[in-house]
């Protein structure tokens, strides 16, 4: 008799528990649509870049800029700051920028090492990318890369959360996004939104396969679906240009031999259901990561290194047909002049100077110049380095590009909306 | 905590493996230690900082833990060997294309699958179905467990594989299955050697027909 029972318990709990792990709403997987964010109206942007520092100089290196426009207008802007990458001392770092005053508020120190080891009761040996979302509650969230052991291959995703605009931040929870001791998730580029409320936090992973996917979150930070975009050991750091509900684009950073020297891009038609197979784009890119934003469908901007080799110049392209031509080059920085070879540095810290002197209200011009000096420069002479550029465009239309700036600064270019997009160097 | 419990069984079980000379008591009293240091709070517990490299185990290797703790401390197992092996061979084919596709070696992606999927979790079901119809309870009161586990977010993640299967518990069934492979045969010659013996001594057959 107890075995009967035994037998038939077990079989009705088979069912119930099937019943009880079936999908809430599998439509969100099965029919996924995007909610495009671009501002209407802007299309024919012109005027001056204005360039600032975000950063003050306080650490002796920065690296990985993001941002988020507030619901009063002003930015908040987030990036990873300490001694050197991967540091013990590395923290994230934040700074507000209000565009009605056109000025940057003091760099501060945001998140720990310490706080999220605390919180979430694991080893953290290192900090890494940070991105930021603003839920439309006003909650903000930062997906923070965040290293237990070993080098970036060994990332996790950890979730903050702010009811503060970004001031302070409390532990969540980490991200669950791998079977394999759950490692090697990073991020880099801004996140995607759909219909149903979810966020898309493009991501990717460097450790066996090196590609691209997107996670779906809910407002819980529950994941509720996980797309690829790309596979085997291509590409990272998808930037996703959403068109339409069904239609976008992504761009990413390319880390293969066969195609060396320009971004690989792969398309959706579904809401990102799936995404078609990489193929090299026309952009030539030195395998270095690509900001970019939507100004209307088809329209975009992207920003990044700009040849195939080094990550010594910045640039600006625009298409206005899905990518099919682009404009020519808009240069925040062009030094392919001293590519061949290390600069000497009295002549590399004289150009250093003069862009420093080009940037707007800029604290401590002395203290910046150190920075570069001892993280760009060896004996046998220095080099230029502009990356990891992280673009939007805010509400009211502006444009922000937010880029590592030789690794000491992160550098700041704003073009009000409605003043001439292609017009004279803002240096 | 439901991480650090299943840590906690795993270091007891791993423990018990290894201390498995010593005398009963002496085993389980430091078992008990290591339990106790295990679950305190990191930094001072051992399962954050196991859990910090190794990530968490599955449902199913905690109960695997259970049911080796238990075959250490009663010296057999609560689980048919049959049924283990069929879950050993089941796991490692399963892990053969399921860590490969998930770190990115094709587009398709199985892991995605655990996050909410209505075919996957029918071929569970029908899994779980065949096993109970067959009265194999081993992977029914896996998939409840690590189902139910699923459902009240007990681990933290919202992949069902995650409840479900993990690295270490596919490198343990390999090595279960290497070692049952090395029984089977150790106790195949033994008993080949017997027979061989047996008939050594044994007396010589009379022929068919002969007088004495």
């Amino acid at each position: 008799m107890a075995r009967r029972v035994f037998h038939w318990s077990l079989g009705v709990l088979l069912l119930v528990s099937f019943l009880a792990v079936l999908p809430e709403h599998q439509e969100r997987i099965t029919k996924p649509e995007f909610k495009p964010d671009y501002v209407a109206g802007h299309d024919r942007l012109a005027g001056q870049w204005q360039m600032r520092f975000a950063s003050d100089g306080e650490t002796p290196m920065v690296h990985a800029p993001s941002m988020v426009a507030l619901p009063d207008g002003r930015l908040r802007a987030f990036w990873f700051a300490g001694e050197r990458e991967g540091a013990a001392d590395v923290a994230i770092h934040s700074a507000i920028f209000d565009p009605r005053k056109a000025q940057w508020s003091e760099e501060e120190r945001v998140v720990t090492r310490e706080q999220i080891r605390r919180q979430w009761g694991r080893h953290v040996r290192k900090l890494g990318n940070a991105v930021p979302v603003l839920d439309e509650s006003g909650r903000m969230r930062l997906f923070v890369v965040a290293v237990s052991f070993g080098g970036w291959a060994a990332s996790r995703l950890v979730v903050l959360e702010s009811d503060d605009l970004g001031a302070h931040w409390r532990f969540d929870e980490a991200l669950v996004t791998s079977p394999f001791l759950n490692i090697s998730t990073l991020v880099k580029t801004p996140p995607i939104h759909y219909q149903d409320g979810t966020v898309g936090l493009p991501v990717y992973h460097e450790m066996v396969g090196k590609f691209g996917e997107i996670i779906r979150l809910d407002e819980h930070n529950r994941i509720v679906d996980k797309e690829r975009i790309g596979h085997g050991r291509k590409a990272i750091q998808p930037l996703v240009l959403v068109d339409s509900p069904k239609r976008a684009t992504a761009f990413l950073r390319n880390e293969t031999d066969t195609h060396p020297g320009y971004l690989y891009r792969s398309e959706t038609r579904d809401g990102g259901g799936g995404w078609t197979a990489l193929r090299p784009s026309q952009l030539q890119n030195p395998s270095s990561a690509v900001g970019g934003v939507v100004l209307s469908p088809g329209h975009w901007l992207l920003v990044a290194n700009c040849n195939s080799s080094e990550r010594d110049d910045l640039c600006m392209r625009e298409t206005h047909d899905g990518g099919k031509t682009w404009s020519g080059r808009y240069f925040f920085h062009n030094r392919a002049q001293w590519r061949e070879g290390r600069i000497p540095q009295p002549q590399y810290m004289d150009m250093i100077s003069r862009e420093v002197a080009g940037t707007l209200e800029t604290e401590s011009p002395a203290l910046l110049r150190k920075r570069v000096e001892r993280n760009k420069c060896a004996e046998n002479g220095c080099e230029f380095q502009y990356d990891y550029p992280y673009v939007i465009q805010a509400a009211n239309g502006d444009l922000h590009i937010l880029y590592t700036w030789n690794k000491s600064a992160i550098r700041h270019a704003w073009l009000p909306a409605g003043q001439r997009l292609l017009g004279r160097n803002g240096r | 905590m439901i991480p650090n419990i299943l840590c906690a069984l795993m270091l007891v079980a791993v423990w018990m493996r290894l201390a498995a000379r010593l005398p009963v008591p002496v085993r389980v009293g430091l078992a008990a230690v290591l339990a106790v240091w295990a679950l305190l709070p990191f930094p001072l517990g051992l399962a954050g900082w196991v859990m910090s490299y190794l990530s968490h185990l599955s449902i199913t290797s905690g109960l695997l833990a259970l049911v080796a703790i238990q075959h250490r401390l009663r010296g057999r197992y609560w689980l048919p060997v049959g049924q283990l092996r069929a879950v050993c061979v089941m796991l490692v084919a399963l892990a053969l294309f399921f860590y490969p596709m998930s770190l990115g070696s094709s587009y398709a992606d199985p892991y995605a699958l655990g996050f909410g999927d209505v075919l996957f979790s029918s071929v569970l079901l029908l899994v779980g179905l065949l096993a109970w119809l067959n009265r194999a309870y081993a992977p029914c009161v896996v998939l409840i467990a690590a189902q139910g586990a699923f459902y009240f977010n007990l681990l933290h993640s919202d992949n069902l594989w995650d409840y479900l299967i993990d690295p270490w518990l596919v490198f343990w069934a390999t090595g279960w299955l290497v070692r049952d492979r090395l029984v089977v045969r150790r106790d195949e010659r033994a008993a080949a050697r017997r027979t061989a013996a047996d008939d050594e001594n044994a007396p010589a057959p009379q022929p068919v027909g002969s007088r004495t």
